[in-house]
């Protein structure tokens, strides 16, 4: 009993962590945000923004919505624990429960007051909300369903651009009730992952051969340096995969005291709860927030990843894949989409109508960048430009904190599993290639600059934000993997495929044949077999016939050249393989597909989901 | 009892989301009521006898018969009480309730409408989405339902139990393997394996004794197939060098042959410990099993 409530103090340790890494990277705004007003006290922040409302207390003007927050606590918690883990052990630390005892007590430390200070916030406007109403008011006004209806006043409505481009006017309160139905559905399918998940012990190949015989070696052994883990005679499958998952598992087996494969399951559907809520949040801050829960709800209901055997309620990794590279992705996305600036829309909207706002878009948005290159010489403009300026340097910052997050999240993929490694590779050529077409064809490519630099053209700001986002994916994966890099080196190559070994012109050339059988086997896998798998494939389809346009943003693009760059990496590695094709491609594809489903339904939301136009807040539940 | 809000007049749409409400309402609360109560106030063991008199005349099938409905049974007794609450909930709240799901039902034709652009030129884009999704949730509720039926099946089997006590999901010969040399050897025995067998479950069961075995090159890409159909090449113990041998220092070493062409027949019973557990194990004492198992301490040398 004493080792359960050890477990659960650890996993809130843990989840605590990941929280004040994540409000930590996602609100670099705030110190700058501070120093801005502290130069120019008399000025007046303008917080009308969709994106930015005030917290009080805390002076911060970027807010990360509650979802965002808890779920990526949940996914950075476990990742940066792990890592953590691996890094204590290779500077000759030992594992156990020592060490996952002073991890938890940092989450505590570091993530504690943070959320304590979010739910004060809360309570202290929920609280002022409630005073505001007269005594004549129902009691029944006071219930808390009555109170979920209060995230708007009734007939709000705000304006949002649906898929064709026009203007739509949505209710806010609807909106909201919406919302609602939706977490609700998602905290019940989490209670059934994490009830499911806890029904079974490790029953399949993968999770016992590769992965939780790792975690039970360095319960035994208490080093990722073992012996036995480098020994290429010492029975384990795939010596050279990473360890974050076993790291994960001997975390909970050390908090627990015993070694038991049931409990350690319980990462998995944390993952799943990380992943969906994260999309929830991040997809709310961008599109109309019934969308965002709408699809976080699709996202949660695909059958490959929930409830497949082999999906999160199994101890594989080919669901934590899923999760951290579609978080990885889902960030990139993030720092690729437009960051509307809340400001100018507001201002400049309210004078226009809204058909006239939507057709002008463009160039307002142009207009913003020519009155930041005057920002200096029009500071007699007083509150108006100081508004703008740090509306856009925010978004410059949330730029900075989504591509942090996408380096972090896409090493915790290939710290997950080696296919992450060709995944990291994928985003990055993606990224690459996006930032060539940018360069090359500026009129096909809809950009539009988050971080605007006075005397630049549109395209060249676009650039050099894409290519700033770029060296931060790259530079937080190198720190995060490089410790793994360097210890893999001294792993055994026993029963590994040895992709990159086994490489070369000749090889390519010879098996090209093959490339045939496996683009009919994917498809066949992807779109006929969608009752069994799921039709994720088929929304994305969907989304490119019912609103093409859209495609050409620099951030759906980035999703679509990542999917077909994974399937060809997938293709390429069943030619390289040293496998029979029909049992190493037909056994894994749709373990590989489900890592890509993520990066279908976002975007399949990119496509689809109404974006924000003007006039509606967001508070900090991520609700309207 | 039921607090109705009678201050202000109702629309129309109100009264027919309370009138949709309603009739959603009574059946949930008389089911759940009565299935809530039924299931409590019988004992688990009288819906098992039920179960054993329904159940096929095999004694495997009677004992997964009488396990799932244990299972089924504490299920109900949770699902159905929460049920209950959330239908008293409503009732008890309900014009508040009704307008909820109505603007919820609002909100989400409106978040479809405008995700397929609500003009009426392009209606058809709003059905089929609506259409999409429709068939997702359709998919879902399969899915989730079979994966209810997969658990109801592993109840009997998994328990609460972790996977050292069950051995789950590997062979017959496999756990008679992992348990013989779990009872033959100390805790932290090093054991060196020679087998035609992919070890990877009985690596991981016998932790902490740790298995060594010198994977043939022509086997390690090939996964096995089910009962023997593809034999895997596989070093003997006397193709294994001594610097080998003498490098892994084992305290044991393990002979594990399941295909026909890996032994002779007479070599069978040449380990009579094993024999005597197998004998034991399956209550049969003219038992002798058709694949070879020969466990040795090794000498100091590491030879057996």
């Amino acid at each position: 009993m004493s080792g359960l409530l050890l477990l659960t103090f650890g996993l809130l340790g843990q989840w605590l962590f990941g929280v004040a890494v994540a409000h930590l990277v996602l609100s670099l705004a705030w110190w700058r945000s501070s120093l801005v007003r502290s130069v120019q006290p008399t000025e007046r922040l303008d917080y009308g923004s969709p994106v930015a409302p005030p917290t009080g207390e805390s002076g911060s003007t970027e807010v990360t919505p509650w979802a965002e927050l808890a779920g990526l606590g949940l996914v950075l918690g476990i990742g940066l624990t792990a890592w953590g883990l691996f890094v204590w052990s290779l500077c000759g630390g030992m594992l156990g429960r020592g060490a996952s005892l002073t991890f938890t007590v940092i989450g505590f430390v570091c993530g504690g007051p943070i959320i304590w200070k979010r739910l004060r916030s809360k309570w202290s406007r929920h609280s002022r909300a409630v005073q505001r109403r007269s005594p004549s008011q129902s009691r029944s006004a006071n219930s808390p369903l009555a109170s979920a209806l209060r995230g708007e006043e009734p007939g709000v409505r705000g304006s949002w651009i649906d898929s064709q481009g026009a203007v739509i006017e949505i209710d806010a309160r609807r909106d909201a009730a919406w919302c609602r139905v939706c977490q609700w559905l998602i905290g019940g399918l989490a209670v059934i992952a994490l009830a499911q998940t806890l029904l079974t012990p490790h029953h399949f190949w993968d999770e016992r051969s590769i992965f939780a015989i790792k975690g039970r070696v360095l319960v035994a052994d208490g080093s990722i340096r073992s012996p036995d883990l480098l020994d290429p005679d010492f029975v384990q499958y795939h010596p050279k995969y990473p360890l974050l998952i076993p790291l994960a598992e001997q975390h909970v087996y050390a908090l627990l005291g015993s070694v038991d494969d049931r409990l350690s399951k319980i990462v998995f559907p944390l993952l799943y709860l990380g992943l969906v809520l994260t999309m929830a949040g991040v997809l709310s801050r961008r599109v109309l927030p019934g969308a965002a829960w709408l699809f976080a709800l699709l996202l949660a209901t695909v059958p490959v990843l929930m409830p497949y055997e082999l999906g999160f309620l199994s101890g594989q990794a080919d669901a934590p894949m899923a999760c951290f590279h579609g978080l990885a992705l889902l960030y990139l996305w993030d720092a690729c989409t437009w960051h509307d600036s809340p400001t100018l829309t507001r201002n400049e909207g309210a004078s226009a109508s809204a058909k006239a706002r939507a057709s002008e878009a463009p160039r307002l948005n142009t207009s913003a960048h020519q009155n930041v290159s005057h920002d200096d010489s029009k500071r007699q403009a007083g509150s108006s430009s100081l508004t703008l300026r740090v509306g856009l340097s925010a978004a410059s910052r949330r730029v900075a904190g989504a591509s942090i997050i996408a380096g972090l999240c896409g090493a915790f993929a290939a710290f997950t599993k080696d296919e992450g490694i060709a995944f990291l590779l994928v985003d990055v050529v993606a990224m690459s290639m996006l930032i060539l077409l940018v360069r090359l064809a500026p009129k096909v490519v809809r950009t539009n600059s988050a971080v605007p630099d006075p005397g630049c053209s549109d395209s060249v700001q676009q650039n050099g934000s894409l290519i700033r986002t770029l060296a931060a994916v790259v530079i937080c994966a190198a720190i995060i993997l490089g410790p793994w890099l360097i210890h893999r080196r001294d792993l055994p190559l026993t029963t590994e495929m040895n992709y990159f070994g086994r490489a070369s012109f000749a090889l390519v050339i010879e098996r090209l044949p093959v490339l045939a059988w496996e683009a009919l086997h994917l498809a066949h896998r992807m779109l006929w077999e969608w009752p069994h798998w799921g039709l994720h494939w088929w929304l994305m389809l969907v989304g490119l016939v019912i609103a093409p346009r859209r495609v050409l943003s620099a951030s759906q693009l980035l999703l679509l050249l990542d999917v077909i760059g994974s399937l060809l990496a997938l293709m390429i590695a069943g030619m390289l393989a040293p496998a029979q094709l029909d049992e190493h491609i037909g056994g894994s594809s749709p373990r590989f597909l489900m890592q890509l489903v993520p990066v279908a339904v976002l975007f399949a939301a990119g496509q689809f989901a109404p974006r924000r136009e003007a006039s509606v807040s967001l508070n900090p539940d991520g609700l309207v | 009892m039921f607090k109705v809000d009678r201050s202000a007049r109702l629309t129309g749409d109100e009264l027919r989301s309370q009138f949709w409400l309603r009739c959603l309402l009574v059946p949930l609360t008389l089911t759940t009521a009565l299935i809530g109560g039924l299931i409590w106030f019988l004992p688990v063991d009288v819906v098992q006898d039920w179960a054993y008199q329904l159940a096929p005349p095999d004694d495997t099938r009677r004992l997964e018969a009488i396990s799932h409905a244990e299972f089924l049974c504490w299920l109900l007794r949770v699902v159905m009480p929460l049920l209950l609450l959330a239908a008293c909930r409503s009732w008890y709240d309900f014009a508040n309730t009704a307008r909820w799901w109505s603007d919820a039902v609002v909100g989400m034709l409106s978040v479809t409408r405008g995700m397929a652009d609500g003009t009426r030129s392009s209606r058809w884009r709003t059905v089929l989405v609506r259409v999409v999704l429709a068939a997702w949730c359709g998919l879902a509720v399969v899915h989730f339902a079979d994966s209810l039926r997969q658990r109801v099946r592993d109840w009997p089997y998994y328990r609460f139990r972790s996977g050292d006590r069950v051995l789950p999901n590997i062979s017959d010969s496999n756990v008679d393997v992992i348990r013989y040399v779990q009872q033959a050897t100390p805790t932290n025995s090093r054991i060196l394996v020679v087998s035609d067998q992919k070890l990877f479950f009985l690596s991981y069961y016998l932790l902490p004794r740790r298995l060594y075995h010198k994977m043939h090159p022509d086997s390690e890409h090939v996964i096995p197939k089910e009962n023997l159909q593809r034999r895997l090449a596989t070093y003997r113990l006397e193709d294994l060098d001594a610097a080998f041998v003498q490098r892994i220092a084992p305290d044991y070493i393990l002979e594990y042959f399941e295909h026909p062409d890996e032994f002779d027949r007479s070599e069978l019973q040449d380990d009579p410990a094993w024999i005597a557990f197998q004998r034991r194990m399956h209550g049969n004492p003219s038992r002798v099993p058709n694949f070879l198992v020969r466990l040795r301490p090794a000498t100091a040398g590491g030879q057996p």
